[in-house]
């Protein structure tokens, strides 16, 4: 395990930086994971008007942590709420994913 | 005070939305982004644009073509039903306005000019969420030098 690996453990460890959370592609078992969110709410551009405003979700879970790769239609289950993933991002040392997050109903 | 007839024209649109479609609330001139995870929706944002004037067509009048603009906002519970919602709300204003001849003396032909539509993508916005932006135009017919309703 490369410091990195262990740098990456100890911030999805922090009580104070992350929550936990479950993961999974369905139908299968959900699998624990530790979520570090990020959710931020910005204006959107209009279409030559006002425009809107909406929060995103993202959360960055260990690569590790999962065994598989993240892809649109997992899901991540935080608390009650089960977000459905709309895209994943790795770290370029690929320790890590950034998971957009949707929390729309799968039709 | 006598009220433009630009004025007079915006106010009988909203007048006409807010009559025709109650399942969704109408706003003016507003300028801010609508919020929408957490404003009520379906929402109708009508501004008013500009104004071209015609003092070729009548002696002693002038004709304006007035534009404006109706944005929808709406939200479901998928992606789909977003998008679904959208189409719906916009159906709802081209049915109420296009066609439609305000009762207001020197106010009619309104035209329809076509949509834009955009679902917010999910980097943006979490909750599956629609805009779309309306535009349509009315003919105002006034006295020279007298822009107001008679």
């Amino acid at each position: 395990m490369s410091v990195f690996d262990e740098a990456m453990e100890d911030l999805h460890n922090d009580a104070d930086l992350s929550i936990a959370a479950e993961f999974r592609r369905p139908p299968f078992a959900w699998v624990a994971v530790r979520a570090i969110l990020s959710q931020s709410t910005d204006a959107i551009g209009g279409l030559g008007g006002l425009g809107a405003r909406a929060g995103q979700v993202q959360a960055d879970i260990l690569a590790a942590a999962i065994t598989d790769t993240p892809t649109k239609g997992d899901q991540l289950r935080i608390g009650a709420t089960a977000y459905t993933v709309e895209a994943a991002e790795r770290d370029a040392l690929a320790l890590s994913w950034r998971l957009t997050l949707s929390d729309a109903t799968q039709p | 005070m006598p009220i433009s007839l630009r004025e007079t024209a915006l106010a009988a649109v909203a007048a006409r939305l807010t009559s025709q479609i109650s399942a969704a609330i109408v706003e003016r001139a507003r300028r801010s982004e609508v919020d929408t995870d957490n404003e009520t929706l379906p929402r109708l944002v009508l501004t008013g644009g500009d104004l071209d004037a015609d003092a070729t067509l009548e002696a002693l009048m002038v004709h304006y073509t007035l534009s404006f603009v109706v944005e929808g906002y709406a939200r479901a519970a998928t992606d789909l039903a977003a998008e679904q919602a959208q189409s719906a709300l916009y159906a709802q204003v081209v049915a109420a306005l296009a066609g439609w001849e305000p009762a207001v003396a020197g106010i009619g032909d309104m035209q329809e000019a076509g949509a834009e539509f955009a679902l917010l993508s999910a980097d943006a916005a979490a909750r599956p969420a629609g805009q779309f932006a309306a535009r349509f135009s009315l003919r105002l017919i006034a006295a020279t030098g007298n822009p107001y309703a008679a």
